[in-house]
């Protein structure tokens, strides 16, 4: 069947093939066959080892070898490996490649050409400058096989700190990263997790090594809101021993690529002058908070390609003018604005969802989003977040975020540090969390109870601050149906039989409430034995059920301040009396109380619930201790008011011909 | 000055080949009529509905199909129209740059207020997990997320005219696209279907209308389009168990078949059919066809005749040799959907199913699951045994009718064996491996095309009995003083429940599985805490499918002084109803038939004993049944058997009040409790 010419045409193929047979590298060590593999994992990655260097001032090399044995067909569809680059400061130096087989005799290699360049489309009001160099490698894998990997990378940004974190999703046979500083420089670093080993000198030259083997896989992320520390190791190279980073650097480093943006023109003065309210202070800037946060679009452009280009903005007026902006440009926006006004106002560095990256002992120019500060030359509006640097109060506010309002920082920004880039700021501060003395929610559940069992159920409820603002972001962007689907089925996980119901939620005055009335009938809330109901009082609870910290690495949870209540009245049927009432119930454990009280007055059963807590961010002991607490809440809560039967019903209960007639008490006596 | 030039040629070429790029929405007068219209015509309780709805499709390309969409909006409750006003489009991040969208509000008065793009918010749907560190984000291809856009439309009022306008050009074209017409939010007036089809003489183009609820279909074969109209369509409801949208909708299919694709020789062995005359039934030429493809394709040379001779040796009975033939594809077809492949290009196809026996061998070859499905056929008649190709409509795409003649509504693809007078239908190359005479769930039910030659044949396709897909769990759990539960759990799954299981493990990795074992254990809304212990027959469908887990339920009974109310039915609490609602408008289908039984060993704290104990309950026979009984097994032991039957895929809309019925009657039930009551203190020993 095959002519000549086909067979020729494969004799090539077969001769190429050939010449790109290759060898593992030789830095890869193979595991021997009868190694022991891992075992409840899909991957094991045999190595992972960095190596940074000082090629010259202002530059770091990179050099990642990175090498994983899939050991199942869903391993296998993970064997994809990248690293991510910033385009302009940094440039792939090399790029290699082999997949192999077990004993390493079936072996091909890859070079530079076969990896693909990628820059991920955020959105598309978003492009990121970080570039990926990925080579996927499934094809060339079976369970058992590896895949190995050596990239080096030149970055020019040697301003921003290297972090490192020895383990990964999967376990680990060797992770490895070695600093190497230029000569006569130093290697400044300081580690943030008991996880990091003590590091080894690389002799004369200053260089470090941090080495670990057979490390277990982190595991899966439980509980969800986990925030992993990635940068468990963090380190800088400095061009002598004696340098050092300092707070007041990083803000006159910031100051020097934002102030030149910050010039104010006479449109942009017009502009500030036409929206600022009258009044005090506040009312004066709020117009003008409003418009630079719901009127400039997000979007983020950034052309230059030099080491501190994701510290400089666009000029304000250009911003005000396109009505597009980051959270830089916004921010400067806005405090241009705000001084053209005569109000003192700074771009504040923050770190938005990442609470644990900044440390205030480890000068880091590691911020991800830029926010507002405005000097109180008034008292600060009730319940606003407020710092202190440079010896001045400031009112914090995020005119990106397009939800939140004045007075209320959205949930991400808080509880990390931030600098304020004021002259004379030396120092980062805390993002404080919200003061525990303002009401978060307050939820009222009315239960009209039948003889049968069966309830009438209303709820009504004010969330205030950023629960109000979330909520009415929530109203605004999802569909209707679904958010009615949701609220049924957090109905229905309490009680199965619900019917009939109808709900409304609207925001209240000013943005900084928002209501939500519900009501349904509900069959078999309470629940007959003997002469006996059981009526449960945690229908729409308040107590969050946390999921147990499974996950082996160290990381933080942010835990949201709350100041919570929750009046429960049920009315007792006619026919039944009150048999017994939960007891009294107080829990106080850190910042945290708790308390529960009931009382039964006219007919009608009143108990009263109250949570406040301060919130912070939780490492894995503290989260086990909030959990307990949230747990015995949830005990205390799960108590029912118990009722007793004082005379037969005058008429057969309405219940359905399918519920089981009081089915306990069928057998009373046997 | 050149570069400009080399730059604009093709900048101004693709401003010119797509029209909509420059192209204004046209907004047609809101008449007296329209605004002063004040009630819904087709469902008195709908909060808006569309008046018109045009989709206009420019089909003339090879590649890529540009949509516009004309809608034009009533509302009469603002409140519940708000899924209506808010124009939402879906999007991966790559797919719509060029995606626009306009509308145009007409209030009450006459005044209008229009929204562009400008107006679009945004928001992520879904968001897959962080993985931890530098590595493991890239490895885990982390931060991937779907994004709905949405038009935000402010302002609307009662009365009020929406009129929406989008244009969505380059949408990648395939020989299969559907166009639905019906919506979840408002019922509509006026549809009207546009389609400017392709002219191919390669293609056999046509168009089917599923559900097409009275409309017209028109067709100019100058102008090379296609029309359909239809008049009061009511919205689509969205209900828990609902059949799929194709099932509901007016769908308008348009298809382009490759004229080629049946007649490509492999083995020069066989002859080609003749031309099959349409009285022998539309759907013969098809079979016909694929008996060919069969009998080519699956032609057995030497190698496939001495591979059947050996793996049957010794065999007599027809099915036990299936069975050998069928194990052995499975474990080769899984070999090839997992081998390393090394090759950078692939040279040559295969040229007789032969060659796939040497597996291990072969290079630069391009091999596909069809590859695999004709040497299972070259196998099995080289055995003896009659055996053809099967095709079957999907339960979980459209529905099948007779006279819409294409392959393209037969996508499942199995093998029809006659073992004596019986046919068994088998498909022994999927991903997740099934059991010889087993099928995926919704290629049950429908009935299967059997490639005869020649012939229209349909096979009924049972659905699998409940029994075959049984999920049965044995608990053995402890109570302590405070209420909290803790024990261990084994759950086993068989038929399409295992199957089901087997693709979700498989899915991800061992490292994922603990976090999906809550839900496949059935806990899923209930504050338990669940620990894989481990995980049996994975790979093998002649295994049972096993998991084992340790279960920390935290305070799961409430203590009220010396009373702890129990609810015997541990496994379903938290677990909301399947079905609540006591209207339903479509009908409920289940996707197979299912057993789930739970025994339950439920250990008592040591100084409580259990009150009265319920008489068994039970509700339904038949098709819907359930049973749950508990006994006082002595020694501070209650012992709980449930078991509840679904035995049916489909019950139509005047059937579900008795469906509801039996779920509420089951919902209650599963409250049955028994009070615990801690034992009067006997006086110490002196």
């Amino acid at each position: 069947m095959m002519t000549k010419a086909t067979r020729l045409i494969l004799a090539c193929v077969a001769v190429a093939c050939a010449a790109r047979a290759a060898s593992p590298p030789d830095w890869l060590s193979l595991p021997a066959a009868s190694a022991p593999r891992p075992t409840g994992t899909s991957l094991w990655i045999l190595t992972n080892h960095i190596r940074a260097w000082q090629h010259e001032p202002e530059s770091v090399n990179y050099r990642y070898r990175f090498a994983m044995m899939p050991l199942t067909a869903a391993g296998v569809k993970r064997c994809v490996f990248g690293i991510p680059y910033v385009a302009g400061t940094s440039t792939v130096v090399s790029a290699k490649a082999w997949a192999m087989s077990p004993d390493g005799k079936k072996c091909r290699e890859f070079g530079g050409a076969e990896f693909v360049v990628a820059s991920p489309v955020v959105n598309n009001f978003t492009w990121d400058q970080t570039k990926n160099i990925v080579l996927g490698a499934q094809k060339f894998l079976q369970p058992g096989w590896i895949v190995a990997w050596e990239i080096e990378i030149r970055s020019d940004s040697s301003a921003f700190d290297i972090g490192w974190s020895p383990r990964e999703l999967w376990p680990t046979r060797s992770a490895e990263i070695e600093i190497v500083p230029p000569k006569n420089g130093a290697v400044k670093w300081r580690a943030f997790s008991d996880d990091v080993p003590a590091p080894l000198s690389l002799g004369a030259n200053g260089g470090l090594r941090w080495a670990a083997n057979d490390l277990p896989g982190v595991g899966e992320r439980v509980p969800g809101s986990i925030e992993r520390n990635t940068m468990q190791l963090r380190a800088y190279i400095l061009p002598n021993p004696q340098g050092q980073k300092t707070w007041a650097d990083l803000v006159a480093l910031a100051r020097k690529e934002m102030e030149p943006k910050a010039a104010l023109t006479p449109a942009l003065a017009d502009r500030a002058r036409s929206l600022a309210g009258t009044g005090g202070l506040w009312e004066k800037i709020l117009p003008v908070c409003r418009f630079v946060q719901k009127d400039v679009s997000y979007l983020q452009v950034t052309i230059d390609s030099d080491s501190m280009a994701g510290y400089r903005p666009h000029a304000a007026a250009d911003v005000c003018e396109s009505r597009f902006g980051d959270c830089k440009d916004k921010a400067v926006l806005l405090c241009t604005m705000l001084r053209s006004l005569g109000v003192e106002s700074y771009v504040t560095l923050v770190n938005y969802g990442a609470r644990t990256v900044s440390r205030p002992d480890w000068p880091s120019a590691a911020f991800n989003h830029a926010i507002v500060a405005i000097a109180c030359t008034e008292a600060p509006p009730e319940g606003a977040p407020v710092v202190r640097s440079a010896g001045k109060d400031f009112v914090l506010f995020d005119p990106t975020d397009d939800y939140v309002p004045f007075g209320i920082l959205p949930e991400r920004d808080r509880g990390g540090l931030g600098l304020v880039l004021a002259p004379a700021c030396d120092a980062a501060v805390a993002i404080p969390l919200p003061s525990v003395d303002f009401p978060t929610i307050e939820r009222t559940v009315s239960m009209g109870m039948e003889g049968d069992g069966s309830a009438s159920v209303e709820i009504s409820e004010t969330r205030m601050g950023l629960l109000a603002a979330d909520a009415q972001n929530s109203d605004e962007t999802e569909p209707l149906l679904d958010r009615t689907a949701a609220l049924e089925k957090r109905i229905e996980q309490k009680l199965p039989l619900v019917s009939d119901m109808t709900w409304k939620s609207s925001p209240g005055t000013g943005g900084k409430t928002w209501e939500r009335q519900v009501s349904f009938k509900a069959q078999f809330v309470g629940r007959r034995s003997n002469g006996l109901m059981y009526v449960p009082a945690d229908v729409f609870s308040m107590v969050p059920v946390l999921e147990p910290w499974t996950d082996s690495d160290a990381g933080f949870v942010t835990i949201a301040t709350a100041n919570a209540k929750k009046t429960v009245s049920i009315s007792v049927p006619a026919g039944w009396q009150v048999e017994s009432l939960p007891g009294d119930w107080t829990l106080q454990s850190g910042s945290t109380t708790s308390s529960l009280r009931y009382v039964n007055a006219e007919g009608k059963v009143r108990g009263e619930m109250s949570i406040v807590t301060p919130g912070g961010v939780l490492n894995r002991e503290q989260y086990g201790e909030y959990r307990k607490l949230l747990h015995a809440m949830l005990v205390a809560e799960h108590r029912p008011v118990v009722l007793r039967r004082i005379r037969p019903p005058a008429a057969a209960p309405s219940a359905p011909a399918s519920l089981p007639p009081d089915a306990p008490t069928a057998h009373a006596g046997s | 000055m050149r570069t400009p030039i080399r730059l604009g040629i093709p900048f101004l070429a693709f401003v010119l080949a797509k029209p909509g790029l420059w192209a204004k929405p046209l907004w047609p007068k809101v008449s007296a009529a329209e605004l002063a219209d004040n009630a819904p015509t087709i469902d008195p309780e709908a909060p808006a509905e569309i008046l018109d709805y045009r989709i206009d499709i420019d089909d003339t390309e090879e590649r890529a199909r540009d949509i516009t969409t004309t809608t034009r909006i009533k509302i009469f409750d603002p409140a519940r129209a708000v899924d209506v006003t808010r124009i939402a489009h879906f999007w991966n991040g790559y797919s719509d740059e060029y995606y626009d969208v306009k509308a145009r509000l007409t209030l009450p008065d006459g005044t209008t207020r229009d929204f562009d793009r400008h107006d679009l918010r945004e928001r992520n749907v879904a968001e897959e997990g962080k993985a931890n560190g530098f590595f493991g984000r890239l490895l885990a291809h982390n931060d991937r997320s779907l994004a709905e856009k949405f038009l935000a439309v402010t302002g609307v009022v009662k009365g009020a005219v929406l009129d929406v306008w989008e244009f969505r050009p380059g949408e990648q074209k395939s020989d299969w696209m559907v166009t639905t017409a019906q919506r979840p939010d408002a019922p509509i007036r006026s549809f009207e279907y546009t389609d400017h089809f392709m002219v191919d003489s390669r293609r056999f183009h046509r168009t089917f209308v599923i559900n097409p609820s009275g409309g017209h279909m028109s067709h100019d074969e100058k102008a090379h389009t296609i029309s359909f109209t239809a008049q009061n369509l009511p919205a689509i409801h969205r209900e828990p168990f609902a059949p799929p949208a194709g099932f509901l909708s007016l769908a308008i299919v348009e298809s382009y078949e490759s004229v080629t694709r049946y007649v490509a020789p492999r083995s020069g062995k066989v002859r080609l059919p003749e031309g099959v005359p349409a009285s022998l039934g539309e759907w013969a030429f098809y079979a016909t066809a694929q008996d060919y493809q069969d009998a080519d394709k699956g032609y057995a040379d030497k190698k496939v005749k001495e591979k059947a001779a050996e793996l049957t040796a010794g065999i007599a009975d027809p099915r036990a040799k299936v069975q050998r033939i069928y194990d052995y594809t499975q474990e080769l077809y899984s070999r090839f959907r997992n081998r390393a492949d090394f090759e950078d290009s692939y040279t040559r196809y295969i040229e007789s199913v032969g060659e796939l026996i040497d597996l291990n061998h072969m290079d630069s070859t391009f091999l596909r699951r069809e590859d695999f499905v004709f040497l299972f056929i070259g196998l099995v008649r080289s055995a003896g045994v009659e055996c053809h190709s099967a095709f079957h409509p999907l339960r979980s795409g459209f529905p099948f009718k007779m006279d819409m003649v294409s392959p393209n509504f037969l996508p499942g693809w199995s093998v029809a064996v006659k073992l004596g007078d019986t046919w068994m239908l088998c498909d022994p190359c999927t991903d997740v491996p099934l059991g010889l005479g087993e099928l995926p769930w919704d290629m049950e039910g429908v009935p299967a095309l059997v490639a005869l030659p020649r012939q229209q044949v349909f096979l009924g396709v049972p659905v699998a009995p409940a029994a075959k897909s049984l999920s049965e769990a044995t608990v053995d759990v402890s109570l302590d003083d405070d209420g909290n539960l803790e024990g261990t759990c084994t759950r086993t799954f068989t038929g399409h429940s295992a199957y089901i299981v087997r693709e979700k493990l498989k899915g991800l990795g061992e490292e994922g599985w603990n976090g999906l074992a809550k839900d496949i254990l059935g806990l899923q809304a209930s504050s338990c805490e669940v620990t894989l212990t481990g995980v049996d027959g994975l790979e093998s469908p002649q295994e049972t499918m096993t998991l084992r887990a340790k279960v920390y339920w935290p305070s799961y009974a409430p203590v009220l002084g010396d009373r702890m109310p129990v609810i015997l039915s541990v496994w379903t609490q938290g677990r909301p109803p399947i079905l609540n609602s006591s209207k339903r408008q479509t009908p409920v289908a289940f996707h197979f038939p299912t057993i789930e039984k739970e025994t339950i060993t439920l250990h008592l704290p040591a100084d409580f004993l259990p009150g009265p104990m319920p008489k068994p309950i039970s509700a339904g026979s038949g098709e819907f049944a359930y049973q749950l009984s508990a006994e006082d097994a002595g020694h501070g032991v209650l012992k709980v058997t449930r078991e509840s039957k679904i035995n049916a895929v489909y019950v139509l809309p005047d059937k579900y009040p008795s469906l509801l019925d039996w779920f509420r009657r089951i919902s209650v039930a599963d409250q049955t409790t028994v009070v615990l009551q801690r034992a009067p203190k006997t006086a110490s020993s002196p």
